[in-house]
């Protein structure tokens, strides 16, 4: 067994992120390799003054591609495009207020990329909407995203939804349905690979899944929308498979990640479905975090007891 | 098992163990190197034979000692490996994972060799166990696969609380060690003796052999050494191990081979079975037939630094700088993943197994990425990570928590992980502080307890003095106010 280092792990990451961002690329535009080029010349930046500040090392930090990492998590995240000031202002919250602030990588009690998507999110919400995949048709009609036209539907089924609007595609959000299946080759790969544990991304799409066909009542106006729709829909697979599974702040014991994953995927159905966001992937991670110190705490000290000889073993 | 209790019934042919234990991981050393043949070093110079606690020499500066006799008296007697003279009784860095001084006696070889006559026994059946425990207990043997318990206690204790299995731990204690291995190859017989004495001494119905299944060579000569052994009460089962470190450690081999997990601080006794490994039945053989003390053994030597890798016959108390090429590389006691660095001037103990020479580490350690790697291989299982974050703050009430007593200090843990943290050493470290806090609580609970005893008897004391003193008084007023 050859010990995989830090810097070879998010190289895994990056590599494993690629199907869904050419996806991205070939959907909506060549947005997201900006987005990724500025995100990342900022985080780099923003890395080193603040490891210097910091009087840290700052070599050995750079290297290890945990801003390559963060950074471009943000910039997928982002709709593609986004203004430079608003990628700058995401990579230094991120970095600073979501990772130094707490003592670095590995002290960070939050998802750092998600605490810099979350704060421009609520402070330029006009500015982050996506805009209608095109794939090559590069004047395609405008329009909502699904999930968009799905919240905001008045007294439409999801038929009739589902045939009125252009967001729409064969099973999810149109294009970002094959970006999601982007992502969750992606996912497969890291779980080939053993970067990542199972138990994150399948409960979370099991909770998602279970909130939907609870709430799916046939198809009325007041229904929700399918698991499968769901699932491929907005930022579902980047978040299962790269976004919750950072490890730095998700619970270290097997029943609490699913646990985890579990929350996380109930509070995006509870956000997507009665929430003032049409998408609230950042939120339902961010609330995972806050509470995998607890679940850690409770949840970890069972599972320890059961993973130590229990006394009756005779 | 279904096999009748005969020893025609001994099943001579590798079983997988019946059981498994969990984590582990397989680890990519190439192509095992075939067992050589032993090696015989030359005789050093000087010899450093570490006092343990307890023990009270029993040769004074400028005594001539011949080979194989007595030098200390306590629990384990330590004996001349070689005739020579004691020159020195001086402090010296210890081998133990803790760095420290101990006293060593240093003994200036002759060359001469001049032995003593060994009191030797034919038939160990026909001695009483008591009597064979006494001869283990002067021969000095103590467990030789790491920890070093006396072996004269164990068999006492197995004997108190009666033991009907014994498992013989023919696996290496980690990848790239072979001494065991190497013993098997050249003297299986003495081992199956020594195997058969313990079982005769404790009362063992069972013997249960756990090996890699890649040893062809060992399990060769185990096999024809178990073929040739004279008839007796035992059962004998082999079994191939799991090809997992660490296979070899005792609470892991336990597990594959009876399914029983022990728990935290359990002795194997406790369950009815006691564990000896290759190198301490050889040693003990040799004692009881030969009466031969514990003043040798086989340790494998390896690394890039190693002067003449391979395995060898070192004398116990043995410079370890002398089977070291270079003094730029690290000298770890012990296997590369649960060794510890130990400083130039230590000298081999009757605990070395192992010596391994390695490049001294460059990369400096990365942040815990809690990727929990280390969880998964961990064999009993913990979550190293969270220790790894009590340790760092010494959270006493975490530690205790999440199971520190419960580790084995096998390493696995320190060879996944990404981020280069030395674990075991920072857990080594943290076992050790907690140890001397819980010593120094006794001490001040002890001595908070003499001092309200002192306390106590000091007012009593007081008051007697004060009543005594008010007696007089009335006596003497009642005297002056009299008539």
């Amino acid at each position: 067994m050859t010990a995989p280092d830090t810097r070879r792990i998010m190289c895994a990451v990056l590599v494993a992120l690629l199907p869904g961002v050419l996806l991205q690329c070939y959907w909506f535009g060549l947005g997201t390799l900006t987005n990724l080029g500025l995100a990342v010349g900022f985080g780099i930046a923003a890395e080193f003054l603040l490891l210097r500040c910091r009087a840290r090392p700052v070599l050995p930090a750079i290297a290890d591609g945990t801003v390559v990492v963060t950074c471009s998590l943000i910039a997928i995240a982002l709709p593609p495009g986004t203004a430079w000031p608003i990628l700058l202002i995401a990579s230094v919250t991120a970095l600073g207020l979501g990772k130094h602030a707490y003592g670095g990588t590995g002290y960070n009690l939050f998802n750092p990329a998600m605490v810099g998507y979350a704060v421009v999110l609520v402070s330029f919400p006009a500015a982050l909407g996506w805009p209608p995949a095109t794939g090559l048709e590069i004047d395609a009609a405008t329009g909502p995203t699904l999930l968009e036209s799905f919240k905001y539907r008045s007294a439409q089924t999801v038929a009739e939804v589902w045939q009125a609007e252009a967001g729409f595609g064969r099973f999810g959000g149109f294009g970002v349905e094959w970006v999601n299946l982007g992502y969750l080759v992606g996912g497969l790969l890291l779980l080939a690979w053993r970067i990542i544990d199972w138990r994150v991304p399948v409960a979370m799409l099991i909770g998602m899944a279970v909130i939907a066909m609870l709430g799916y009542d046939g198809g009325s106006s007041a229904s929700l929308g399918s698991p499968v729709m769901h699932w491929f829909s907005g930022a579902t697979m980047l978040t299962a498979f790269f976004i919750a599974t950072d490890p730095v702040t998700c619970p270290s014991s097997g029943r609490g990640r699913l646990l985890f994953g579990a929350l996380i995927g109930t509070v995006i159905m509870m956000i997507r479905s009665w929430g003032g966001y049409p998408d609230g992937v950042a939120f339902a991670v961010l609330l995972g975090n806050a509470v995998a110190p607890l679940i850690d705490r409770y949840i970890g000290i069972v599972d320890t007891q059961r993973r130590l000889p229990p006394d009756s073993v005779g | 098992m279904a096999q009748p209790m005969t020893s025609t019934a001994t099943r001579l042919e590798l079983e997988p163990a019946p059981f498994d234990f969990h984590g582990g991981m397989r680890l990519d050393t190439g192509e095992p190197a075939p067992p050589g043949s032993i090696k015989t070093i030359h005789m050093p110079d000087r010899l450093y034979i570490e006092l343990q606690p307890g023990d009270r020499p029993c040769v004074r500066i400028g005594t001539h000692v011949l080979t194989h006799q007595r030098l200390t008296d306590g629990d384990v007697p330590s004996h001349a490996p070689t005739s020579g003279r004691i020159t020195d009784i001086a402090l010296r860095p210890s081998i133990a994972p803790t760095p420290g001084q101990v006293p060593n006696l240093t003994l200036e070889v002759d060359g001469l060799d001049e032995a003593m006559v060994l009191d030797a026994i034919a038939d160990p059946a026909g001695h009483a166990p008591a009597d064979l425990i006494d001869r283990i207990r002067d021969a000095g043997i103590t467990g030789m696969g790491g920890a070093g318990f006396p072996t004269h206690r164990k068999l006492e204790e197995a004997r108190r609380s009666g033991v009907d299995t014994l498992i013989v731990n023919a696996a290496e204690c980690e990848p790239g060690v072979r001494a065991d291995t190497s013993l098997l190859v050249a003297d299986a017989d003495s081992v199956v003796q020594g195997a058969s004495a313990v079982a005769a001494i404790v009362g063992a119905r069972r013997c249960l052999v756990g090996i890699e299944p890649h040893n062809a060579d060992a399990i060769a000569a185990l096999r024809a050494a178990l073929a040739a052994r004279g008839s007796d009460e035992v059962r004998w089962h082999c079994y191939g191990l799991p090809e997992r470190y660490p296979a070899g450690s005792e609470r892991s081999l336990i597990r594959s081979l009876t399914g029983i997990q022990l728990r935290p601080g359990e002795r194997p006794s406790a369950q009815g079975l006691i564990c000896f490994n290759v190198a301490t039945l050889h040693a003990l053989a040799r004692a009881l037939y030969f009466g031969e003390p514990l003043t040798r053994r086989v340790l494998s030597v390896s690394g890039e630094g190693a002067l003449d890798p391979g395995d060898h016959w070192a004398f116990i108390g043995q410079p370890i700088r002398e089977f070291r090429a270079d003094p730029r590389f690290q000298t770890v006691h012990g296997g590369p993943l649960a060794g510890w660095p130990v400083g130039d001037e230590a000298a081999v103990a009757k605990t070395t197994f192992c010596l391994h020479f390695r490049q001294r580490a460059t990369l400096s350690e990365d942040p815990c990425i809690r990727c929990q790697r280390c969880a998964d291989v961990c064999p009993e299982p913990l979550y190293p990570e969270r220790l790894l974050r009590h340790s760092r703050t010494l959270n006493v009430d975490g530690l205790q928590r999440d199971g520190l007593d419960h580790c084995v200090e096998c390493g696995a843990c320190d060879t996944v992980c990404p981020s280069r943290i030395p674990l075991l050493a920072t857990f080594r470290e943290a076992k050790s502080s907690l140890a001397a806090a819980t010593q120094s609580t006794a001490r001040a609970v002890e001595a908070r307890a003499r001092s309200r005893l002192h306390e106590t008897r000091e007012s009593a004391r007081q008051r007697a003095t004060a009543a005594s003193r008010q007696a007089r008084l009335r006596r003497r007023r009642a005297t002056h106010d009299g008539p």
